[in-house]
């Protein structure tokens, strides 16, 4: 016996490396989790990767329009001709300096008021005796769900003044002419926007309050620490956290901002890098428009980089479970009406005047004109008439209408669906597959986009596939592209909660399935996927709505064929044709709402949950 | 160092009634511990005293210094009743280091950083945390967070410590190094500590008082060993004690001439004490220590059958029965009967406690009558 085993480790030596590599491979391609990792690796580089790649690579070659400017050009060369135009030449200050400055003096008033905006409420709803917490719990994440410009479209209705020419607005209609810097420019982009994007903090900051052990706070009291310093020294600094990714989350999104710039920067020329980036593409210098794009991402990745140095990890929460104890909430007493008041005033400023104002613009023939006897239905259900907007039929008899009605549908099912199930799958093998290099790798790569600016993503996938390469044809004009492009920059949020649900899971679900005998594909369709379909539906809600009122993302991407109705309601903006589309913003608002409303109803989840309830 | 007294104290939350209506005295210097299932109002009462929650009825003192009365609508803040609090989650705060954590009570008495930092690292060292001030909570094991905890609410020198389940979340070895140590904090402070849980054995190894509540109504207080041979009722008589007391339901008769207990066609006779008369439905307990096994025939009249033997190391507990009527012993001879072995059974003096079945309280103790 004991020679016998000395001989088989004499002859070990020689045949182990390769019995070793032969059982690892066969091991490896035995187990699902990791084939599907593979998978999902090559499928995520081609997608996530692929793009910023190619674009970078685009702003170093040579377009054949820019062949004829560069000495000895030729086209499909390396060059830094785009590089020195942008940041060094004599355009520079209107091509990227300008528009940077911009941008920066745009975002950071911008992304401070929404906080403001959004903490206080969540302060409102979370932490006082505030009667009527669940409704403004409810209606203040609605302006998150609406596109991004109905402010701004409800803004120039509403401001909009003589020195541009064409229609003027309902103030001025009143006799009042609003100065230009009100109508156009810097201050009411920071104001519209703010008013979009408040709702992230508002949700991140609320359930940050919410969740905070109130034993924290009791300890200090305990302890001799009245209200004031336990609200500055415990409860603010445990909120910090979500304070500060609330706000780099708003600037980040902020610096990928096109459509409020577009609508309120460009008339009076004042240009952020994200309308820069459009008009260059519109104007064809991709080169350019590249740079300002991998500008955008880099200025982005930098905030959420200095934003993760700050917090750092050392002060994570501990979470212990423990007994739900009452939150200590601040009575209003007799500030309740006043603030009710306030609260009120504000939610309908923000969120039912501009519809009012949308609604009313819709039904006037002559614009500028707001007396009774101009009333008209003629652009919602009209026959084209030479003598209006060149012939323009009512929205509800324009084909095109219809046509973008379908596709923005298609996009929002289709979006949401993949993204939810790519969510699902990347969140089943980063769990499974947790603590080795590649979960990592899948991790890290499925969140990317998140730190990619709306338009610059866009910006990457136009690089990518405007030409054919290898087997994989030019997507460019087609609907798959748009399909691709909002599934991919959703999936950060559908992989983080696939990734909590699988971890919520646990592993012994699928240990059992295992133990009694059921194959891989026999698990994932029997065990895993029923027990997931609740948050893979709820996961939809999210992307399905960003999907239905997106245009920074798409815009680049668009043509004649694939007109969403966002990109449609641009286009009549671009037009000057503010009734059309002011009438497709409402039938676009409307879908989202009845859809998030009909989700929220099925699945019994809520974008606002648990915040006052 | 104070005395508290909780006078007529009610909580009510809408129709549920947390505490019901509970008067406690809790001498200076006691570690007193409340000890019960969960839910019944302990943690509530602890939070009370702690100024935590307000009563809805009641008045609670402090060295005979009101500190919260229903009736004047009077309630003396946190911080002016100069006590310590111990969590179960610990509740460090994860944004401050360990030394921000313990400092922060100092801080709140205004007193000068030189003094802080000498008395924070003081209070360190005692604990054995000394070399972790600069460590986030995060960066702790929970027997480290544990002493964090204590230092934290030892720092400012309280009157009186409060602590809420403070052992729950640690393994059973550090719990056990845990209660000396805490029982040595105690001799030394000679702070009164009002020590909430749920482990009988707890309670009884480490209070001088134990207080045992059940559905927010005081069942007993005494000391410890008192509370577990004397239980005024059956709650508590089956609260206390591992393994638990063994209970028969039955009525006392006269048989024959002689006074006894009867249940499932046994007749255990027995000495008849004041407050025990025949015709009364009762339940007899009895301790598995104060059981004897014996040789049946010879030395009892009860024959017994061995249903399973269960060696615990030190002890040996033995599952016995006969109809119906099953009895846990814990065995004097270290032998493991093989089960259907016949055994006879005795009681010992006095140990015999007989509740009445309807009020469940403790009517009396007795002894059986042995043969012959």
């Amino acid at each position: 016996m004991q020679s016998e085993i000395r001989q088989e480790k004499k002859n070990l030596p020689l045949k182990l490396p390769f019995i070793k590599i032969w059982n690892r491979t066969r091991r490896a391609l035995r187990n699902p989790p990791f084939i599907l990792s593979i998978l999902l690796l090559i499928v995520l580089i081609y997608l996530v990767i692929g793009p910023l790649a190619s674009m970078i690579k685009s702003s170093f070659t040579l377009h054949p329009r820019d062949a004829l400017f560069v000495d000895n050009g030729k086209a499909g060369e390396f060059t830094t001709y785009y590089f020195v135009r942008t940041f060094l030449g004599n355009m520079r200050q209107v091509l990227f300096y300008k528009p940077l400055l911009n941008t920066l003096v745009v975002i950071f008033p911008m992304s401070a008021l929404a906080l403001l905006i959004g903490g206080a409420l969540a302060w409102l709803v979370v932490r006082t005796d505030f009667p009527w917490k669940r409704f403004v719990a409810k209606i203040a994440i609605i302006p998150y769900m609406l596109p991004s410009w109905t402010l701004a479209l409800a803004w120039i209705t509403l401001f909009k003044n003589r020195t541009l020419g064409g229609t003027s607005g309902i103030l001025e209609y009143l006799g009042i002419t609003p100065p230009t810097w009100l109508s156009f420019g810097p201050l009411p982009i920071i104001i519209v926007m703010a008013l979009h994007y408040y709702p992230f903090s508002f949700l991140l900051i609320g359930s940050a309050l919410r969740d905070i052990d109130t034993r924290l706070e009791e300890s200090a009291l305990v302890l001799g620490a009245d209200t004031k310093v336990i609200m500055r020294r415990i409860v603010l600094s445990l909120i910090m956290p979500a304070v500060l990714s609330s706000w780099i989350l708003t600037i980040a999104r902020g610096v990928g901002s096109f459509s409020a710039p577009a609508f309120l920067g460009r008339p009076v020329n004042y240009q952020l890098l994200s309308t820069r980036l459009y008009s260059n593409l519109q104007t064809g210098s991709p080169g350019v428009a590249y740079l300002l794009a991998v500008v955008m991402i880099l200025l982005a990745v930098s905030f959420i980089y200095i934003n993760q140095k700050v917090i750092g990890t050392r002060k994570g929460f501990v979470t212990i479970t423990g007994k739900a104890a009452t939150k200590s909430i601040i009575k209003l007493g007799k500030y309740t009406t006043l603030v009710s008041v306030l609260v009120f005033a504000f939610l309908t400023i923000v969120v039912f005047i501009p519809i009012i104002v949308l609604a009313i613009e819709t039904v006037v023939k002559v614009p500028g004109n707001y007396s009774l006897s101009n009333f008209t239905l003629h652009y919602w259900l009209g026959k084209s008439d030479p003598q209006i907007l060149t012939g323009q039929p009512g929205v509800f008899r324009n084909p095109e209408m219809w046509r973008a009605l379908w596709n923005t549908l298609k996009l929002g099912v289709l979006a949401s669906f993949f993204c939810a199930v790519a969510g699902l799958l990347i969140g089943y093998t980063v769990v499974r597959l947790r603590g080795r290099f590649i979960s990592k790798i899948l991790d890290q790569i499925s969140f990317l986009p998140y730190l990619v600016p709306s338009i610059a993503f866009g910006a990457t996938y136009l690089s990518l596939f405007a030409k054919q390469r290898g087997f994989i044809p030019s997507l460019y004009g087609t609907f798959t592209l748009l399909i691709l492009v909002t599934t991919v920059k959703n999936l950060p949020f559908a992989t983080r909660s696939g990734i909590s649900g699988m971890m919520q899971l646990g592993h012994e679900i699928e240990e059992a399935g295992i133990i009694a005998g059921a194959s891989w594909s026999t698990r994932m369709r029997r065990l895993i996927m029923p027990l997931q379909s609740s948050s893979l539906l709820s996961g939809i809600l999210l992307p399905m709505v960003s999907a239905m009122r997106e245009l920074s993302l798409i815009i680049i991407l668009i043509t004649p064929g694939t007109h969403l109705l966002t990109s449609l309601t641009f286009k009549y903006t671009d037009y000057g044709y503010y009734s059309i589309s002011n009438a497709l913003l409402l039938i676009n608002i409307f879908l989202v709402l009845v859809l998030t409303i009909g989700i929220q109803k099925i699945t019994g989840n809520d974008l606002s949950e648990g915040l006052g309830g | 160092m104070p005395e508290i007294v909780l006078k007529n104290v009610t909580k009510r939350w809408g129709n549920v009634v947390a505490v019901n209506d509970f008067s406690l005295k809790i001498p200076d210097g006691s570690f007193m511990c409340f000890l019960g299932p969960s839910g019944c109002g302990k943690t509530t009462t602890l939070r009370m005293i702690a100024g935590l929650e307000e009563p809805t009825a009641g008045k609670i003192y402090m060295d005979d210094k009101l500190i919260y009365s229903s009736e004047e609508a009077f309630s003396l803040r946190p911080k002016d009743r100069d006590v310590g609090l111990i969590f179960q989650s610990y509740a460090l705060w994860p944004h401050m280091t360990v030394f921000k954590n313990i400092a922060f009570g100092l801080e709140m008495e205004k007193l000068p950083g030189q003094e802080i930092k000498k008395r924070v690292q003081e209070i360190a060292d005692l604990m054995a945390i000394g070399d972790l001030l600069e460590r986030y909570p995060s960066e702790l094991s929970g027997g480290q967070q544990q002493r964090v905890a204590l230092a934290r609410s030892l720092a400012p020198q309280p009157n009186c410590l409060l602590m809420d389940e403070p052992l729950s979340n640690l393994d059973a070895k550090l719990r056990v190094d845990m209660r000396t140590e805490l029982k040595r904090i105690h001799s030394e402070t000679k702070q009164t500590i009002i020590y909430v849980t749920h482990d009988q054995l707890e309670a009884l190894s480490l209070g001088t008082q134990v207080v045992i509540m059940n559905e927010g109504k005081l069942q007993q207080i005494d000391e410890p060993m008192e509370m577990y041979k004397n239980p005024k009722n059956l709650f508590v008589g089956e609260f206390v004690g591992t393994p638990r007391i063994n209970m028969v339901r039955g009525d006392l008769i006269e048989q024959e001439g002689q006074f006894g207990f009867k249940s499932d066609g046994i007749f255990f006779p027995l000495k008849g004490i004041e407050g025990l008369r025949a015709g009364q439905q009762v339940v007899m307990a009895v301790r598995p220590e104060d059981v004897r096994l014996t040789k049946p025939g010879k030395e009892s009249s009860f024959v017994f059958t061995i249903y399973s033997t269960l060696p615990a190391g030190a002890d040996i507990f033995a599952r016995i029965y006969k109809n119906k009527t099953f009895f846990t012993v814990r065995q004097e001879e270290r032998v493991i009967h093989t089960p259907e072995t016949a055994v006879g059974i005795d009681f010992v003096e006095d140990s015999l406690l007989i509740f009445d079945a309807q009020t469940e309280n403790l009517l009396g103790k007795t002894s059986l009558i042995k043969k012959g």
